[in-house]
């Protein structure tokens, strides 16, 4: 993966202004809580329209403010893990994982395929006709992932989604988690307070406070 | 023996109502939410509003304005339809649509607003377009509000007044409502067959919402589960 980032946004508090260029596959944002961080995953989602900028994903301009490319949401292809997870509440969880399918026209057939076999990888078919209020934490995380990888995401947002984990089931996710991007060739960006899930997660660290990167 | 007329054609006017009611306060509702500029929704919600918190018989002038025999979209009708719209029953039911959708509107829109952002923005980055996500998301997890906002725009609908003396008239058997019905008699003292009418309205008024509060305690319960 090449990332290259470079977003400036006005913010109530304080001005958000980062630039970096990344290349490695599993990338980490951290600083205090507050700092900016999930602005700049909303921003490269594309989730919040920074003031002004340039991102660009393997070559691709996702957003440049003075070209005033600005690629919707909905092609940028960009998984997003959010910390509550924002699964649906009215649909199971079977039907939670299709939506990215269904959304981008897929036959019934191959999202039918395309979901079990996901299911199976993550071992939650036994939870396939679930609501997502009849799951615990981690299974809504799994859900949450596999919902993200089922569909040819090009790069994965986490968004702290272990601070609301106990240490044990913490521990468990987060192997899980890597392997599984690993194991799907997804990059990521991981954006956490946590030094432990920082150096374990990935190879390079970004430190951003009030919206500025610390060297 | 008491004249039932009033009842049928109040619940007809009120079903007929709730159907447009429900749809145009929903489809305003959503419409006036997806406006670009901050200013243009709080015009539109002001203008949206306005029918709840004016007189009826204002309400009435301005619907007299419209449909009134010698004004534009009713002289329209009769030209092309040979359709007559004052003291019709079609006024009845445009008199209680106009008093109350904003109640439909306002419960709709609170609902549609409430729901939770991030379920939105995950929609949008699983590449689900706008409208989409309003059905298949932001609807079914807004629909206890949607639905409360139906009812009590069914109950307001039915006990319309103001709007629909002036509109439709108080023609026995034609556009006589409950509410109507009820005035008349006290006018002419009868006060007994004027309190069967009130019984009337007020045991559906109370049924109806007390329906809605079991709906929610249920919604509540399934959710919290």
């Amino acid at each position: 993966m090449k990332l290259e980032v470079k977003i400036f946004k006005k913010l109530a508090e304080y001005d958000l202004d980062v630039n970096f260029t990344a290349c490695e596959n599993y990338l980490g944002l951290t600083g205090p809580s507050g700092s900016g961080k999930s602005m700049i995953l909303k921003c490269i989602a594309g989730i919040m329209k920074p003031d002004a900028g340039r991102i660009v994903l393997d070559g691709q301009v996702l957003f440049d403010s003075e070209l005033k490319i600005n690629l919707p949401v909905q092609k940028r292809k960009i998984g997003y893990m959010f910390q509550s997870y924002a699964l649906f509440n009215n649909m199971t969880v079977y039907q939670n994982i299709a939506a990215p399918l269904k959304a981008h026209h897929e036959k019934k057939a191959i999202i039918d395929e395309k979901v079990k076999q996901i299911m199976k990888d993550f071992h939650i078919e036994a939870l396939s006709s679930r609501y997502p209020r009849q799951l615990s934490g981690g299974q809504k995380q799994r859900v949450a992932l596999a919902r993200l990888l089922v569909y040819d995401t090009k790069l994965v947002l986490l968004d702290e989604p272990f601070s609301a984990l106990d240490a044990e089931l913490k521990e468990t996710l987060l192997n899980e988690t890597k392997s599984k991007l690993q194991g799907y060739h997804k990059p990521c960006l991981f954006v956490s307070h946590s030094p432990q899930e920082m150096e374990f997660m990935c190879s390079n660290i970004l430190k951003i406070k009030k919206g500025r990167l610390e060297k | 023996m008491i004249d039932l007329s009033p009842f049928w054609i109040s619940l007809k006017t009120a079903t007929i109502t709730i159907i447009i009611t429900f749809f145009l306060g929903l489809f305003l509702a959503r419409w006036t939410l997806n406006r670009k500029y901050d200013l243009t929704k709080i015009i539109l919600d002001g203008l949206f509003t306005l029918p709840l918190v004016l007189p009826p018989t204002v309400m009435g002038f301005f619907l007299l304005m419209i449909f009134g025999v010698n004004q534009p979209v009713g002289r329209f009708f009769i030209q092309v339809f040979h359709y007559k719209i004052v003291f019709s029953f079609s006024a009845t039911v445009i008199a209680a649509v106009a008093i109350s959708f904003p109640l439909m509107y306002r419960s709709a829109k609170g609902a549609i607003e409430q729901v939770d952002q991030d379920l939105i923005d995950a929609g949008k980055t699983l590449g689900m377009s706008q409208r989409r996500i309003f059905f298949t998301v932001i609807l079914p997890d807004a629909m206890p509000g949607i639905i409360s906002g139906g009812v009590l725009a069914f109950a307001r609908g039915l006990g319309e007044f103001g709007a629909t003396a002036m509109l439709a008239g108080n023609i026995v058997d034609k556009t006589r409502t409950l509410p109507l019905a009820v005035y008349s008699e006290v006018m002419s003292g009868n006060m007994n067959e004027a309190s069967i009418y009130v019984f009337i309205i007020v045991t559906i008024c109370l049924l109806a919402v007390v329906l809605v509060n079991i709906y929610q305690y249920y919604v509540k319960k399934k959710r919290s589960y």
